[in-house]
């Protein structure tokens, strides 16, 4: 597909239509302990190994938020915030530090919501070996 | 301009998503965000005053209540009592025994 500029909301999907691929990461431990700053989150499981591993699991792992996060750059690289009117998401399985996010989406139907046209779309953000992290549904406003 | 999924760092700060924590009755160490939705009705700008209020709209559990899930309703509203944000929020806490 053609470039897409978000501010010039000239967005013109049709149904099926895939939308461009996020990726991110590889998530550090670094990039844990700087998004527990940004969301306040600063619970130890994301950013203390020790407190990790006696919890039992493997190692630190990521935030939710931090992939829903990155997720959300798949939509904003589409659209303007104020043009996405709801999303939501199912968290999936847990991500592991050292993990790279895809984040993917598609077009599922046209709609119109409140007397706008709207786009819903089908989200999911991936790791590198396609295992689902989060999927997830948004509407978003289209002007074309 | 705040970021769309920032409002969820907000309500963190102000600390009503603790709200019904203690009646999930385990350890916070398995305490997991299930799912998280958003609905926009308008932005949130730098510098305004937000308040936040939260309600536990709905307690359940599964596998004979070796999983125990709260949902929670937050709104955020802006300095002229406009609603900006609606978050919902799923957590679960999974007992031990899940995890052996």
């Amino acid at each position: 597909m053609t470039a897409v500029d978000p501010l010039a909301r000239d967005w013109a999907p049709k149904v099926g239509d895939k939308i461009p691929q996020v990726e991110r990461g590889p998530i550090s431990r670094g990039t844990l302990a700087l998004f527990a700053g940004a969301s306040n989150d600063h619970f130890f499981l994301h950013i203390d190994s020790d407190y990790a591993k006696d919890s039992g699991a493997p190692d630190v792992f990521a935030h939710g938020m931090l992939v829903m996060a990155y997720l959300c750059h798949a939509l904003t690289s589409l659209v303007r915030p104020e043009d996405i009117k709801s999303w939501n998401v199912r968290f999936m399985s847990i991500t592991q530090v050292h993990t790279t996010i895809i984040c993917s989406g598609e077009v599922k139907d046209i709609i119109d919501q409140d007397g706008e046209r709207c786009a819903v779309l089908d989200l999911a953000a991936r790791d590198q070996n396609g295992q689902a992290k989060l999927i997830g549904e948004a509407i978003v406003v289209l002007h074309t | 301009v705040v970021p769309p999924t920032f409002g969820y760092s907000l309500i963190i700060a102000a600390n009503t998503s603790a709200l019904g924590f203690d009646r999930l009755r385990g350890d916070i160490r398995f305490l997991l965000h299930g799912e998280q939705g958003f609905r926009y009705h308008e932005l949130l700008y730098v510098e305004d005053d937000v308040t936040i209020t939260s309600e536990v709209t709905d307690m359940y559990e599964k596998k004979d209540g070796l999983m125990r899930f709260m949902v929670q309703r937050t709104v955020l509203m802006n300095q002229h009592g406009t609603l900006c944000v609606e978050s919902d929020s799923t957590f679960v806490i999974r007992s031990p025994e899940l995890m052996a």
